[in-house]
């Protein structure tokens, strides 16, 4: 019996749970599309979340490319396909690497920064301060926030994507003896627009999710400075897990015909 | 001009204000008194909707707050002002523009003219002018509070609540405050509800006093009549003493 309330206490939880975040969501999009709207919140977010995000991405990317360059080499070698590195290292970045370490990336960072910022607005009741002076939080703080994560993470990716490739190349020429020129040819070759814009929507929702994810656990956090340090956890555990799980299902989606 | 009538909140199913009534008028200062973890500050809070009510009343100039549309809700409770117990202020914005936040951002003023009402605001609770430009987190507690206050008042309210406002400061700052509470609500012809546990305070500035205890105004009367009162509750919490009925659990 105890069992069984056990189970059923924690279903109605995280139903409840998953309910606040859906109307979180709904009360988001609802109010951030209504005036007044914060443009220079909206530029400030762009530039804290996507601009100041670009060394941690870039540096990233250098290595992910890099690594995959190595070891891919190593197993083509076995059968005498290196030249096939190239058509991997891009395909393997634009498709999958690109969307998914950079989304990792990005949940760490991003989302771990807005769960603590607003966790401890919350607990410091700085957001019943923006009500009484009547701000609607969802407009100030968490509407430019989303679409700030929903923007730049494919901005981000892109970028990852390029420098992704480039790490390869580096890699491929320096130590692999690849002949520069030939590694570009054949990746340009190989390479279609699809895998690109693939990778592209997969962020977007990655940094949908993030954003989402992070203002949600900060609005939601309660208990002092431990309630938000738990918070921050939780923002970043579920934003990376999401990323994973929501990977598969838009791999499957966008790459079943 | 401030009435509550039957303020029922609950709290994670816990009641936090069972039936709480009281009213505030124009020009008046009311202090509400009551041992920690009463509902004081949840009283001020389900006032302003922060937290939701079970049931209850609130009416502020005539106006039910929870019988008009969401615009004139929204109207009435901008000329709310609230100095938050820790300050509340935005640690990402300078002084000038925490004080201004409310004139541009939730009434849609220019800067510039929300800049100048904000210089003036800080001029009348004493804050000099070079402290417009910093950060909240290079000032000192006393003037965070001052802060907060200024900021309550930019947007010129009717009715203004003070949670807790001397609780972490030395004795001449808190009488500092103290005196700008006095003259803020004198001055301007506001009413006011304060929340705190300092008598010292509460005789500066209150024209009233209720007591608050197990999520009922149990008492109110004049600063004088706080004094004279054989009430057991409220004898035992100006004398500070350890035992009586507010910490006898049957007497609630």
């Amino acid at each position: 019996m105890n069992t069984l309330a056990y189970i059923g206490r924690h279903t109605i939880n995280l139903c409840t749970s998953y309910g606040q975040y859906i109307i979180f969501l709904y009360n988001s999009v609802q109010k951030g599309l209504s005036p007044p709207y914060y443009w220079r919140q909206i530029l400030i977010q762009l530039k804290d979340v996507g601009f100041y995000s670009l060394p941690v991405i870039g540096l990233t990317a250098i290595f992910t490319g890099a690594v995959l360059a190595l070891q891919s080499y190593t197993g083509f070698s076995r059968f005498s396909a290196e030249s096939a590195l190239p058509m991997l290292v891009v395909l393997c970045i634009t498709r999958e690497l690109g969307p998914v370490i950079a989304g990792l990336m990005f949940a760490g960072r991003v989302g771990a920064t807005m769960a603590a910022e607003i966790g401890t607005m919350k607990v410091t009741e700085q957001i019943d301060a923006l009500t009484t002076l009547s701000t609607c939080s969802y407009r100030y703080l968490y509407w430019p926030r989303i679409v700030a994560g929903l923007i730049t993470l494919p901005m981000l990716v892109f970028i990852f994507d390029i420098i992704g490739v480039l790490g390869g190349l580096l890699v491929s020429v320096a130590q692999l003896d690849f002949n520069a020129q030939q590694y570009l040819k054949m990746t340009e070759q190989f390479v279609q627009a699809e895998d690109v814009i693939s990778g592209l929507i997969k962020s977007a929702f990655f940094g949908l999710t993030t954003a989402l994810t992070g203002c949600f656990k900060g609005a939601t956090s309660s208990g002092g400075s431990a309630g938000v340090g738990r918070a921050t956890m939780n923002a970043v555990v579920l934003s990376s897990i999401t990323i994973l799980c929501l990977n598969y299902i838009l791999t499957t989606i966008i790459f079943s015909k | 001009m401030l009435s509550v009538r039957n303020l029922h909140v609950k709290i994670d199913e816990l009641s936090i204000l069972k039936g709480v009534d009281l009213d505030v008028a124009d020009g008046e200062s009311l202090v509400i008194l009551g041992g920690s973890g009463t509902g004081k500050s949840v009283l001020l809070k389900s006032i302003l909707g922060l937290i939701p009510k079970q049931r209850g009343t609130v009416t502020i100039n005539g106006v039910d707050i929870d019988n008009v549309t969401k615009d004139e809700r929204e109207k009435v409770l901008s000329r709310v002002g609230m100095l938050f117990q820790g300050g509340a202020l935005f640690d990402s914005l300078t002084i000038w523009e925490n004080i201004a936040f409310g004139l541009i951002h939730g009434q849609g003023m220019d800067p510039g003219a929300a800049q100048k009402i904000a210089f003036d605001v800080m001029q009348q609770v004493d804050l000099e002018r070079r402290t417009a430009f910093l950060h909240p987190d290079s000032l000192s507690g006393g003037m965070r509070k001052r802060v907060g206050l200024a900021r309550a008042l930019a947007s010129k309210p009717k009715i203004i609540f003070f949670d807790e406002p001397t609780t972490g400061l030395d004795p001449i700052t808190s009488n500092i405050v103290n005196g700008l509470i006095v003259r803020t609500v004198k001055c301007s012809e506001i009413g006011a509800i304060t929340i705190t546990h300092d008598l010292d305070s509460l005789r500066q500035i209150a024209d009233r006093v209720a007591f608050l205890f197990d999520g009922k105004i149990i008492w109110t009367g004049s600063v004088q009549g706080m004094d004279n009162t054989e009430n057991p509750y409220i004898r035992q919490f100006i004398d500070a003493k350890t035992t009586g009925p507010l910490t006898d659990r049957n007497a609630r």
